[in-house]
Protein backbone atom coordinates (compact mmCIF):
# COMPACT_ATOMS: atom_id res chain seq x y z
CA UNK A 1 0.00 0.00 0.00
CA UNK A 2 1.71 3.38 -0.97
CA UNK A 3 1.48 6.14 1.50
CA UNK A 4 -0.54 9.16 0.40
CA UNK A 5 -0.73 11.52 3.14
CA UNK A 6 1.71 12.09 5.52
CA UNK A 7 0.90 14.54 8.44
CA UNK A 8 4.12 15.36 10.55
CA UNK A 9 3.75 17.14 14.33
CA UNK A 10 0.67 19.03 14.05
CA UNK A 11 -0.36 21.94 15.98
CA UNK A 12 -3.08 24.12 16.68
CA UNK A 13 -3.69 26.45 19.31
CA UNK A 14 -7.18 28.09 19.48
CA UNK A 15 -6.75 32.11 20.60
CA UNK A 16 -3.13 31.37 21.44
CA UNK A 17 -2.62 34.99 22.78
CA UNK A 18 -6.01 34.90 24.94
CA UNK A 19 -6.74 34.07 28.78
CA UNK A 20 -6.99 30.85 27.56
CA UNK A 21 -5.53 29.32 24.55
CA UNK A 22 -7.72 25.63 23.45
CA UNK A 23 -4.79 23.35 22.15
CA UNK A 24 -7.31 21.86 19.56
CA UNK A 25 -4.24 19.81 17.52
CA UNK A 26 -1.08 18.62 19.65
CA UNK A 27 1.99 17.33 17.88
CA UNK A 28 -0.37 14.66 16.11
CA UNK A 29 1.42 12.78 13.12
CA UNK A 30 -0.06 10.24 10.84
CA UNK A 31 0.11 8.58 7.49
CA UNK A 32 -2.58 7.28 5.08
CA UNK A 33 -2.04 4.86 2.11
CA UNK A 34 -4.17 4.49 -0.83
CA UNK A 35 -6.84 2.23 -0.43
CA UNK A 36 -6.80 2.20 3.12
CA UNK A 37 -9.29 3.51 5.97
CA UNK A 38 -8.74 5.16 8.88
CA UNK A 39 -10.98 6.01 11.28
CA UNK A 40 -10.47 8.79 13.73
CA UNK A 41 -12.85 8.82 17.03
CA UNK A 42 -12.74 10.80 20.09
CA UNK A 43 -14.83 12.41 22.54
CA UNK A 44 -16.48 16.07 21.52
CA UNK A 45 -14.10 18.49 21.83
CA UNK A 46 -10.73 16.53 21.34
CA UNK A 47 -10.03 18.39 18.19
CA UNK A 48 -11.34 15.81 15.57
CA UNK A 49 -13.01 18.16 13.27
CA UNK A 50 -9.87 20.53 13.46
CA UNK A 51 -7.17 17.63 12.60
CA UNK A 52 -9.64 17.10 9.78
CA UNK A 53 -9.56 20.61 8.30
CA UNK A 54 -6.12 20.61 8.62
CA UNK A 55 -5.62 17.21 6.67
CA UNK A 56 -8.22 18.71 4.26
CA UNK A 57 -5.96 22.02 3.68
CA UNK A 58 -8.66 24.10 5.11
CA UNK A 59 -6.78 25.71 7.77
CA UNK A 60 -3.89 25.79 8.28
CA UNK A 61 -1.55 24.09 11.32
CA UNK A 62 0.51 26.26 13.57
CA UNK A 63 3.20 23.92 13.41
CA UNK A 64 3.55 20.59 11.36
CA UNK A 65 4.01 19.62 7.44
CA UNK A 66 1.48 17.55 5.65
CA UNK A 67 2.63 15.93 2.55
CA UNK A 68 -0.18 14.90 0.01
CA UNK A 69 1.24 14.01 -3.34
CA UNK A 70 4.84 15.08 -2.77
CA UNK A 71 3.32 18.92 -2.30
CA UNK A 72 3.42 20.62 1.72
CA UNK A 73 0.10 21.40 1.78
CA UNK A 74 0.48 23.31 5.39
CA UNK A 75 3.05 25.63 2.95
CA UNK A 76 0.74 25.92 0.34
CA UNK A 77 -0.91 29.23 -0.71
CA UNK A 78 -4.20 29.69 -0.50
CA UNK A 79 -5.38 28.89 -4.16
CA UNK A 80 -2.97 25.74 -4.22
CA UNK A 81 -4.63 24.49 -1.01
CA UNK A 82 -8.26 25.17 -2.95
CA UNK A 83 -6.95 23.31 -6.21
CA UNK A 84 -5.62 20.41 -4.29
CA UNK A 85 -9.06 20.21 -2.34
CA UNK A 86 -10.61 20.63 -5.82
CA UNK A 87 -8.69 18.02 -7.70
CA UNK A 88 -7.17 15.77 -4.82
CA UNK A 89 -9.38 15.25 -1.83
CA UNK A 90 -12.81 14.47 -1.71
CA UNK A 91 -15.30 15.68 1.47
CA UNK A 92 -18.33 14.42 2.85
CA UNK A 93 -19.74 16.14 5.35
CA UNK A 94 -21.99 15.29 8.80
CA UNK A 95 -25.51 16.34 6.83
CA UNK A 96 -24.62 15.91 2.64
CA UNK A 97 -24.29 19.62 2.57
CA UNK A 98 -25.44 19.84 -1.36
CA UNK A 99 -26.47 22.74 -3.09
CA UNK A 100 -29.90 23.43 -3.14
CA UNK A 101 -30.91 24.48 -5.90
CA UNK A 102 -28.84 22.16 -8.15
CA UNK A 103 -30.09 18.62 -9.21
CA UNK A 104 -28.33 15.33 -7.40
CA UNK A 105 -26.53 14.94 -11.21
CA UNK A 106 -25.82 18.55 -11.34
CA UNK A 107 -24.19 18.25 -7.05
CA UNK A 108 -22.37 15.45 -8.68
CA UNK A 109 -20.72 17.17 -11.94
CA UNK A 110 -20.21 20.79 -10.42
CA UNK A 111 -16.76 19.51 -8.93
CA UNK A 112 -15.67 18.24 -11.85
CA UNK A 113 -16.66 21.05 -14.66
CA UNK A 114 -15.24 23.67 -12.09
CA UNK A 115 -11.84 21.64 -12.32
CA UNK A 116 -11.83 21.80 -16.26
CA UNK A 117 -13.32 18.82 -16.65
CA UNK A 118 -15.62 18.52 -19.91
CA UNK A 119 -19.34 18.61 -19.79
CA UNK A 120 -19.73 15.05 -21.33
CA UNK A 121 -17.03 13.71 -19.22
CA UNK A 122 -18.56 15.34 -15.50
CA UNK A 123 -22.04 14.16 -16.57
CA UNK A 124 -20.80 10.45 -17.38
CA UNK A 125 -18.97 10.09 -14.34
CA UNK A 126 -21.91 11.60 -12.56
CA UNK A 127 -24.06 9.06 -14.27
CA UNK A 128 -21.67 6.08 -13.06
CA UNK A 129 -21.43 7.35 -9.74
CA UNK A 130 -25.38 7.70 -8.97
CA UNK A 131 -26.27 4.64 -10.72
CA UNK A 132 -23.39 2.60 -8.40
CA UNK A 133 -24.43 3.97 -5.25
CA UNK A 134 -28.29 3.43 -6.56
CA UNK A 135 -29.17 6.73 -7.26
CA UNK A 136 -29.90 6.68 -11.03
CA UNK A 137 -33.64 6.67 -11.02
CA UNK A 138 -32.93 9.89 -8.34
CA UNK A 139 -30.45 12.12 -10.16
CA UNK A 140 -32.84 14.72 -11.51
CA UNK A 141 -34.38 16.24 -8.43
CA UNK A 142 -33.34 18.14 -6.41
CA UNK A 143 -31.68 18.08 -2.79
CA UNK A 144 -34.99 19.17 -1.06
CA UNK A 145 -36.68 15.69 -2.55
CA UNK A 146 -34.17 13.36 -1.23
CA UNK A 147 -33.90 11.75 2.23
CA UNK A 148 -31.21 12.05 4.25
CA UNK A 149 -29.50 8.81 2.99
CA UNK A 150 -29.63 9.65 -0.25
CA UNK A 151 -28.95 12.75 0.18
CA UNK A 152 -25.71 11.35 1.98
CA UNK A 153 -25.08 8.72 -0.72
CA UNK A 154 -25.31 12.26 -3.77
CA UNK A 155 -22.44 13.53 -1.34
CA UNK A 156 -20.20 10.65 -1.09
CA UNK A 157 -20.37 10.20 -5.36
CA UNK A 158 -19.93 14.61 -5.35
CA UNK A 159 -16.40 13.77 -3.29
CA UNK A 160 -15.35 11.26 -5.74
CA UNK A 161 -16.12 12.69 -8.71
CA UNK A 162 -12.53 14.07 -9.05
CA UNK A 163 -11.49 10.44 -8.73
CA UNK A 164 -9.26 11.96 -5.61
CA UNK A 165 -6.45 10.49 -3.68
CA UNK A 166 -7.80 11.20 -0.19
CA UNK A 167 -11.60 11.27 0.42
CA UNK A 168 -12.16 12.78 4.37
CA UNK A 169 -15.71 12.14 6.00
CA UNK A 170 -16.96 13.71 9.34
CA UNK A 171 -19.12 12.09 10.97
CA UNK A 172 -20.73 10.80 7.68
CA UNK A 173 -23.83 9.22 9.50
CA UNK A 174 -24.42 10.96 12.06
CA UNK A 175 -28.11 12.34 10.83
CA UNK A 176 -29.11 9.04 9.64
CA UNK A 177 -30.53 6.02 11.25
CA UNK A 178 -29.04 2.40 11.75
CA UNK A 179 -29.98 0.97 8.23
CA UNK A 180 -29.13 4.33 5.89
CA UNK A 181 -25.79 4.67 8.33
CA UNK A 182 -24.53 1.37 7.35
CA UNK A 183 -25.41 1.49 3.73
CA UNK A 184 -23.69 4.95 3.51
CA UNK A 185 -20.05 3.41 5.38
CA UNK A 186 -20.43 0.48 3.04
CA UNK A 187 -20.59 2.57 0.22
CA UNK A 188 -18.32 4.69 1.28
CA UNK A 189 -15.62 2.33 2.22
CA UNK A 190 -16.13 0.00 -0.94
CA UNK A 191 -15.93 3.22 -3.44
CA UNK A 192 -12.98 4.52 -2.00
CA UNK A 193 -11.23 1.33 -2.14
CA UNK A 194 -12.58 0.49 -5.81
CA UNK A 195 -11.15 3.99 -6.62
CA UNK A 196 -7.59 3.54 -4.53
CA UNK A 197 -8.38 6.38 -2.21
CA UNK A 198 -7.32 6.88 0.78
CA UNK A 199 -10.44 7.35 3.32
CA UNK A 200 -10.42 9.24 6.66
CA UNK A 201 -13.04 9.09 8.88
CA UNK A 202 -13.95 11.20 12.04
CA UNK A 203 -16.75 9.65 13.67
CA UNK A 204 -18.61 8.45 16.75
CA UNK A 205 -20.12 5.61 14.98
CA UNK A 206 -19.49 1.97 16.71
CA UNK A 207 -19.64 0.37 13.43
CA UNK A 208 -17.03 3.03 11.48
CA UNK A 209 -14.49 0.95 13.03
CA UNK A 210 -15.59 -2.44 12.07
CA UNK A 211 -14.93 -0.94 8.52
CA UNK A 212 -12.01 0.87 9.04
CA UNK A 213 -8.43 -0.82 8.49
CA UNK A 214 -6.73 1.37 11.16
CA UNK A 215 -8.69 2.99 14.44
CA UNK A 216 -6.96 6.42 15.92
CA UNK A 217 -8.20 7.89 19.10
CA UNK A 218 -8.11 11.61 20.12
CA UNK A 219 -8.05 13.05 23.38
CA UNK A 220 -7.32 16.42 23.86
CA UNK A 221 -5.90 17.18 20.58
CA UNK A 222 -3.27 13.87 20.52
CA UNK A 223 -3.75 10.35 19.27
CA UNK A 224 -3.52 7.62 21.43
CA UNK B 1 -36.56 52.92 -10.53
CA UNK B 2 -40.39 52.78 -10.49
CA UNK B 3 -40.48 56.10 -9.27
CA UNK B 4 -37.21 57.63 -10.66
CA UNK B 5 -38.66 56.77 -14.82
CA UNK B 6 -42.28 58.71 -13.28
CA UNK B 7 -40.78 61.35 -12.20
CA UNK B 8 -38.42 61.96 -14.65
CA UNK B 9 -41.45 61.19 -16.87
CA UNK B 10 -43.34 63.39 -15.71
CA UNK B 11 -41.25 66.38 -15.79
CA UNK B 12 -40.64 65.99 -19.50
CA UNK B 13 -43.97 65.75 -20.03
CA UNK B 14 -44.58 68.97 -18.24
CA UNK B 15 -41.42 70.28 -20.04
CA UNK B 16 -43.46 69.07 -23.46
CA UNK B 17 -46.71 70.25 -22.18
CA UNK B 18 -45.95 73.62 -21.64
CA UNK B 19 -44.59 74.37 -24.73
CA UNK B 20 -47.35 72.34 -26.41
CA UNK B 21 -49.43 75.51 -27.68
CA UNK B 22 -47.26 77.85 -27.93
CA UNK B 23 -44.83 76.31 -30.36
CA UNK B 24 -47.57 75.87 -32.78
CA UNK B 25 -47.92 79.92 -33.07
CA UNK B 26 -45.30 80.78 -36.04
CA UNK B 27 -43.41 83.82 -35.79
CA UNK B 28 -39.10 83.66 -35.67
CA UNK B 29 -39.93 86.51 -33.76
CA UNK B 30 -42.06 86.89 -30.67
CA UNK B 31 -42.71 90.40 -29.02
CA UNK B 32 -43.87 91.09 -25.89
CA UNK B 33 -44.36 94.41 -23.49
CA UNK B 34 -40.65 95.62 -21.66
CA UNK B 35 -40.36 93.87 -18.67
CA UNK B 36 -42.73 91.07 -18.99
CA UNK B 37 -42.34 87.52 -19.45
CA UNK B 38 -42.65 85.97 -22.03
CA UNK B 39 -44.30 82.98 -20.68
CA UNK B 40 -48.12 82.82 -21.42
CA UNK B 41 -49.12 81.52 -18.55
CA UNK B 42 -47.77 83.71 -15.80
CA UNK B 43 -47.37 86.88 -18.10
CA UNK B 44 -48.73 90.19 -17.97
CA UNK B 45 -47.84 91.66 -21.26
CA UNK B 46 -49.65 94.41 -22.62
CA UNK B 47 -48.08 95.63 -26.54
CA UNK B 48 -48.34 99.49 -25.67
CA UNK B 49 -50.37 101.81 -27.98
CA UNK B 50 -48.87 102.13 -31.22
CA UNK B 51 -46.65 98.96 -30.89
CA UNK B 52 -48.33 96.83 -33.84
CA UNK B 53 -47.92 99.74 -36.39
CA UNK B 54 -44.49 100.38 -35.45
CA UNK B 55 -43.85 96.93 -35.98
CA UNK B 56 -45.24 96.84 -39.27
CA UNK B 57 -43.11 99.56 -40.24
CA UNK B 58 -39.87 98.14 -39.06
CA UNK B 59 -37.27 97.89 -42.11
CA UNK B 60 -37.28 94.09 -43.00
CA UNK B 61 -40.39 93.03 -41.22
CA UNK B 62 -42.32 90.47 -43.42
CA UNK B 63 -45.34 89.95 -41.55
CA UNK B 64 -46.85 90.67 -37.98
CA UNK B 65 -49.75 88.71 -35.87
CA UNK B 66 -51.19 89.53 -32.61
CA UNK B 67 -51.74 87.05 -29.96
CA UNK B 68 -54.82 88.55 -27.70
CA UNK B 69 -54.32 86.77 -24.62
CA UNK B 70 -55.32 87.00 -21.04
CA UNK B 71 -55.06 84.93 -17.92
CA UNK B 72 -58.38 84.28 -15.95
CA UNK B 73 -60.02 82.06 -13.11
CA UNK B 74 -63.02 80.37 -14.55
CA UNK B 75 -65.31 78.77 -11.82
CA UNK B 76 -67.75 76.46 -12.36
CA UNK B 77 -69.24 73.37 -10.34
CA UNK B 78 -67.43 74.84 -7.37
CA UNK B 79 -64.55 74.20 -8.91
CA UNK B 80 -62.04 76.83 -10.81
CA UNK B 81 -59.03 76.37 -12.68
CA UNK B 82 -56.08 78.77 -14.20
CA UNK B 83 -56.91 79.35 -17.96
CA UNK B 84 -54.87 81.69 -20.71
CA UNK B 85 -58.07 82.74 -23.08
CA UNK B 86 -57.01 82.89 -26.79
CA UNK B 87 -59.15 85.14 -29.21
CA UNK B 88 -58.85 83.19 -31.96
CA UNK B 89 -60.32 84.83 -35.51
CA UNK B 90 -63.21 82.89 -37.31
CA UNK B 91 -61.41 83.15 -40.27
CA UNK B 92 -57.47 82.98 -39.72
CA UNK B 93 -55.66 80.16 -38.23
CA UNK B 94 -53.58 81.63 -36.38
CA UNK B 95 -54.06 80.97 -32.39
CA UNK B 96 -56.15 77.97 -32.95
CA UNK B 97 -56.35 75.20 -30.44
CA UNK B 98 -53.58 72.32 -31.20
CA UNK B 99 -55.68 69.44 -32.11
CA UNK B 100 -59.79 69.44 -31.66
CA UNK B 101 -61.51 66.14 -30.05
CA UNK B 102 -64.81 66.98 -29.60
CA UNK B 103 -67.15 69.98 -31.11
CA UNK B 104 -66.35 73.40 -32.98
CA UNK B 105 -62.69 74.04 -34.20
CA UNK B 106 -63.31 78.30 -34.14
CA UNK B 107 -65.44 79.03 -31.53
CA UNK B 108 -68.65 81.57 -32.14
CA UNK B 109 -68.94 84.45 -30.22
CA UNK B 110 -70.75 83.18 -27.21
CA UNK B 111 -68.33 80.13 -27.00
CA UNK B 112 -65.41 79.11 -25.40
CA UNK B 113 -63.33 75.69 -26.54
CA UNK B 114 -61.76 74.22 -23.58
CA UNK B 115 -58.97 72.15 -23.49
CA UNK B 116 -60.20 68.20 -21.98
CA UNK B 117 -57.84 68.25 -19.28
CA UNK B 118 -60.21 71.70 -17.93
CA UNK B 119 -63.25 69.57 -19.32
CA UNK B 120 -62.01 66.95 -16.58
CA UNK B 121 -61.32 69.26 -13.71
CA UNK B 122 -64.54 71.35 -14.45
CA UNK B 123 -66.66 68.56 -15.72
CA UNK B 124 -67.27 69.90 -18.31
CA UNK B 125 -68.78 69.02 -21.44
CA UNK B 126 -69.83 70.25 -24.76
CA UNK B 127 -72.50 72.51 -24.27
CA UNK B 128 -72.46 72.95 -21.11
CA UNK B 129 -72.19 76.86 -19.99
CA UNK B 130 -70.06 78.60 -17.47
CA UNK B 131 -69.67 82.08 -16.12
CA UNK B 132 -67.59 84.63 -17.62
CA UNK B 133 -67.70 87.96 -16.66
CA UNK B 134 -71.48 89.45 -16.75
CA UNK B 135 -72.25 87.15 -19.20
CA UNK B 136 -72.18 82.87 -19.83
CA UNK B 137 -69.92 80.75 -22.64
CA UNK B 138 -71.26 77.83 -23.73
CA UNK B 139 -68.94 74.94 -24.07
CA UNK B 140 -68.66 74.45 -27.88
CA UNK B 141 -65.65 72.21 -28.65
CA UNK B 142 -62.82 70.16 -26.63
CA UNK B 143 -59.54 70.42 -27.79
CA UNK B 144 -56.16 68.84 -26.65
CA UNK B 145 -52.13 69.63 -26.34
CA UNK B 146 -53.29 72.94 -24.47
CA UNK B 147 -52.69 71.60 -21.38
CA UNK B 148 -49.84 73.13 -20.02
CA UNK B 149 -50.01 71.49 -16.01
CA UNK B 150 -50.69 74.87 -13.96
CA UNK B 151 -53.10 76.12 -16.43
CA UNK B 152 -54.97 75.44 -19.59
CA UNK B 153 -55.11 76.99 -23.23
CA UNK B 154 -58.83 78.39 -23.94
CA UNK B 155 -60.01 80.05 -27.42
CA UNK B 156 -62.90 82.61 -27.35
CA UNK B 157 -63.91 84.38 -30.50
CA UNK B 158 -61.85 87.78 -31.53
CA UNK B 159 -64.08 90.34 -29.24
CA UNK B 160 -65.14 88.60 -26.35
CA UNK B 161 -61.69 89.35 -24.41
CA UNK B 162 -61.81 93.39 -25.87
CA UNK B 163 -65.41 92.70 -24.44
CA UNK B 164 -63.90 92.36 -20.98
CA UNK B 165 -61.80 94.94 -21.54
CA UNK B 166 -58.58 93.55 -23.20
CA UNK B 167 -57.85 96.28 -25.94
CA UNK B 168 -54.20 95.36 -26.39
CA UNK B 169 -52.44 92.01 -27.86
CA UNK B 170 -49.80 90.02 -25.42
CA UNK B 171 -47.59 89.38 -27.94
CA UNK B 172 -46.76 89.96 -31.53
CA UNK B 173 -45.56 87.48 -33.32
CA UNK B 174 -42.82 88.48 -36.53
CA UNK B 175 -41.90 86.74 -39.69
CA UNK B 176 -38.87 88.77 -41.36
CA UNK B 177 -38.97 89.95 -45.15
CA UNK B 178 -37.17 87.60 -47.16
CA UNK B 179 -33.50 88.20 -47.49
CA UNK B 180 -34.15 89.73 -44.34
CA UNK B 181 -31.44 89.44 -41.04
CA UNK B 182 -33.54 87.96 -38.10
CA UNK B 183 -30.83 89.43 -35.58
CA UNK B 184 -30.23 92.55 -37.29
CA UNK B 185 -34.44 92.78 -36.83
CA UNK B 186 -34.34 91.93 -33.22
CA UNK B 187 -31.78 94.25 -32.71
CA UNK B 188 -34.27 97.03 -34.04
CA UNK B 189 -37.23 95.82 -32.62
CA UNK B 190 -35.80 95.64 -29.16
CA UNK B 191 -34.65 99.13 -29.66
CA UNK B 192 -38.70 100.53 -30.05
CA UNK B 193 -39.77 102.22 -26.86
CA UNK B 194 -41.76 99.43 -24.72
CA UNK B 195 -41.52 96.34 -25.98
CA UNK B 196 -38.49 93.00 -26.04
CA UNK B 197 -38.13 91.12 -29.01
CA UNK B 198 -37.31 87.66 -28.16
CA UNK B 199 -36.15 84.64 -30.90
CA UNK B 200 -38.67 82.17 -31.18
CA UNK B 201 -36.20 79.57 -29.38
CA UNK B 202 -35.78 82.28 -26.11
CA UNK B 203 -39.82 82.33 -26.14
CA UNK B 204 -40.46 78.87 -25.75
CA UNK B 205 -37.22 78.38 -23.35
CA UNK B 206 -38.94 81.25 -21.10
CA UNK B 207 -41.70 78.99 -21.27
CA UNK B 208 -40.21 76.08 -20.08
CA UNK B 209 -38.11 78.35 -17.91
CA UNK B 210 -40.38 78.02 -14.58
CA UNK B 211 -40.82 74.59 -15.12
CA UNK B 212 -37.31 74.23 -14.96
CA UNK B 213 -36.86 76.00 -12.22
CA UNK B 214 -39.46 74.65 -9.36
CA UNK B 215 -39.89 70.89 -10.97
CA UNK B 216 -36.41 70.13 -11.72
CA UNK B 217 -35.04 70.57 -8.27
CA UNK B 218 -38.20 68.64 -6.88
CA UNK B 219 -37.05 65.66 -9.81
CA UNK B 220 -33.44 65.86 -8.81
CA UNK B 221 -34.57 65.76 -4.90
CA UNK B 222 -37.11 62.34 -5.41
CA UNK B 223 -33.91 60.82 -8.14
CA UNK B 224 -31.47 61.23 -5.40
CA UNK B 225 -33.89 59.55 -2.24
CA UNK B 226 -35.06 56.79 -5.03
CA UNK B 227 -31.76 55.73 -5.58
CA UNK B 228 -30.37 56.34 -2.19
CA UNK B 229 -33.48 54.26 -0.91
CA UNK B 230 -33.59 51.74 -3.64
CA UNK B 231 -29.70 51.20 -3.29
CA UNK B 232 -30.06 50.60 0.55
CA UNK B 233 -32.82 47.91 -0.13
CA UNK B 234 -31.17 46.17 -2.71
CA UNK B 235 -27.55 46.67 -0.73
CA UNK B 236 -29.75 44.81 2.46
CA UNK B 237 -31.60 42.56 0.09
CA UNK B 238 -28.64 41.06 -1.38
CA UNK B 239 -26.41 41.15 1.96
CA UNK B 240 -29.12 39.56 3.74
CA UNK B 241 -29.71 36.99 0.41
CA UNK B 242 -25.85 36.12 1.02
CA UNK B 243 -25.95 36.11 4.70
CA UNK B 244 -28.69 33.32 4.28
CA UNK B 245 -26.47 31.37 1.69
CA UNK B 246 -23.30 31.45 3.44
CA UNK B 247 -23.37 27.82 4.18
CA UNK B 248 -23.63 27.44 0.56
CA UNK B 249 -20.71 29.59 -0.24
CA UNK B 250 -18.33 27.87 2.54
CA UNK B 251 -19.39 24.49 0.60
CA UNK B 252 -18.07 26.31 -2.53
CA UNK B 253 -15.02 27.09 -0.79
CA UNK B 254 -14.45 23.80 0.96
CA UNK B 255 -14.93 21.88 -2.14
CA UNK B 256 -12.13 24.26 -3.65
CA UNK B 257 -14.13 26.40 -6.01
CA UNK B 258 -11.46 29.03 -6.71
CA UNK B 259 -11.94 32.26 -4.51
CA UNK B 260 -12.62 34.14 -7.60
CA UNK B 261 -15.72 31.74 -9.30
CA UNK B 262 -16.94 32.27 -5.99
CA UNK B 263 -16.83 36.22 -5.83
CA UNK B 264 -18.07 36.25 -9.39
CA UNK B 265 -20.96 33.88 -8.59
CA UNK B 266 -21.83 36.02 -5.87
CA UNK B 267 -21.61 38.88 -8.55
CA UNK B 268 -23.52 37.33 -10.91
CA UNK B 269 -26.15 36.74 -8.89
CA UNK B 270 -26.68 39.98 -7.77
CA UNK B 271 -26.47 41.46 -11.59
CA UNK B 272 -29.13 39.27 -12.25
CA UNK B 273 -31.22 40.31 -9.17
CA UNK B 274 -30.46 43.67 -9.67
CA UNK B 275 -31.30 43.45 -13.51
CA UNK B 276 -34.67 41.42 -12.69
CA UNK B 277 -35.47 44.75 -10.60
CA UNK B 278 -34.37 47.20 -12.96
CA UNK B 279 -36.36 45.51 -16.17
CA UNK B 280 -39.50 45.52 -13.21
CA UNK B 281 -39.14 48.73 -12.31
CA UNK B 282 -38.87 50.00 -15.29
CA UNK B 283 -41.92 48.13 -16.63
CA UNK B 284 -43.73 49.27 -13.35
CA UNK B 285 -43.16 52.66 -13.89
CA UNK B 286 -43.99 52.69 -17.60
CA UNK B 287 -47.51 50.81 -15.92
CA UNK B 288 -47.75 53.27 -13.12
CA UNK B 289 -46.90 56.09 -15.63
CA UNK B 290 -50.15 55.03 -17.65
CA UNK B 291 -52.34 54.51 -14.67
CA UNK B 292 -51.49 58.49 -13.72
CA UNK B 293 -52.48 59.66 -17.19
CA UNK B 294 -55.91 57.65 -16.74
CA UNK B 295 -56.34 59.26 -13.56
CA UNK B 296 -55.11 62.65 -13.44
CA UNK B 297 -55.07 63.54 -17.48
CA UNK B 298 -53.12 66.73 -16.19
CA UNK B 299 -49.88 64.96 -15.46
CA UNK B 300 -48.75 63.72 -18.91
CA UNK B 301 -45.48 61.67 -18.86
CA UNK B 302 -43.36 61.78 -21.72
CA UNK B 303 -40.28 59.10 -21.14
CA UNK B 304 -37.26 60.13 -23.64
CA UNK B 305 -35.82 56.88 -25.23
CA UNK B 306 -32.85 57.39 -23.51
CA UNK B 307 -34.31 57.46 -20.04
CA UNK B 308 -34.88 53.74 -19.81
CA UNK B 309 -31.45 52.52 -21.27
CA UNK B 310 -29.72 55.31 -18.48
CA UNK B 311 -32.09 54.08 -15.74
CA UNK B 312 -31.07 50.31 -16.25
CA UNK B 313 -27.33 51.54 -16.48
CA UNK B 314 -27.74 53.84 -13.13
CA UNK B 315 -29.74 50.79 -11.69
CA UNK B 316 -26.91 48.23 -12.70
CA UNK B 317 -24.36 50.25 -11.09
CA UNK B 318 -26.07 50.90 -7.76
CA UNK B 319 -26.90 46.91 -7.86
CA UNK B 320 -23.08 46.50 -8.34
CA UNK B 321 -22.08 49.26 -5.68
CA UNK B 322 -24.38 47.45 -3.44
CA UNK B 323 -23.05 43.78 -4.32
CA UNK B 324 -19.28 45.36 -2.86
CA UNK B 325 -20.71 44.57 0.57
CA UNK B 326 -21.72 40.78 0.13
CA UNK B 327 -18.65 40.41 -1.98
CA UNK B 328 -16.67 41.20 1.21
CA UNK B 329 -18.47 38.70 3.08
CA UNK B 330 -18.50 36.02 0.76
CA UNK B 331 -14.95 36.60 0.97
CA UNK B 332 -14.82 36.31 4.32
CA UNK B 333 -16.35 33.21 5.10
CA UNK B 334 -14.09 30.38 6.52
CA UNK B 335 -13.99 27.22 4.23
CA UNK B 336 -14.62 25.68 7.68
CA UNK B 337 -17.25 26.45 8.14
CA UNK B 338 -18.57 23.13 6.35
CA UNK B 339 -17.65 20.98 9.49
CA UNK B 340 -19.73 23.14 12.28
CA UNK B 341 -23.05 23.06 10.24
Amino acid sequence: MSELLRAVHLSKTWAPDGPAPVHAVCDVSLAVGGGETVAINGPSGSGKTTLLSILGGLLRPDAGQIWLDGRDLAAASEAERARIRLTRIGFVFQRGLLLPTLTAHENVALVPRVAGVSRAEAAARADALLEQLGLGARAALLPAALSAGEAQRVALARALAMRPGLVLADEPTAHLDQARGGEVLAALKALTQAHGAGLVVVTHDPRAAAVADRVLHLTDGRLA
Amino acid sequence: MMLVLVATGIYFGILRAVVGYPQTLPGEIVVGEAGASAALLHTSSRLPAGALRALRRTPGVGSVTPLYGRLVWLKVHARQALVFLVEVDRTAPFGAPVAVLEGRARPQLNEILIDRVLAHDLWLEVGDELPFGNGVLRVGGITDGGNAILATYAFVAKGVLMLGGTTSPSFAFVHPAPGADRDALLGAISAQTGVQAYRREEFLEENRAITRQVVLPLILILVVLSAAVGGSIVALTLYASTIERREEYGLLKALGVPRRTVLGVVVLESGIATGLGVVGGILAGFALAHGIAIIEPRFVTAVPAWLPPVLAAGGMLVGLVAAVSPVRAVARIDPGLVFRV
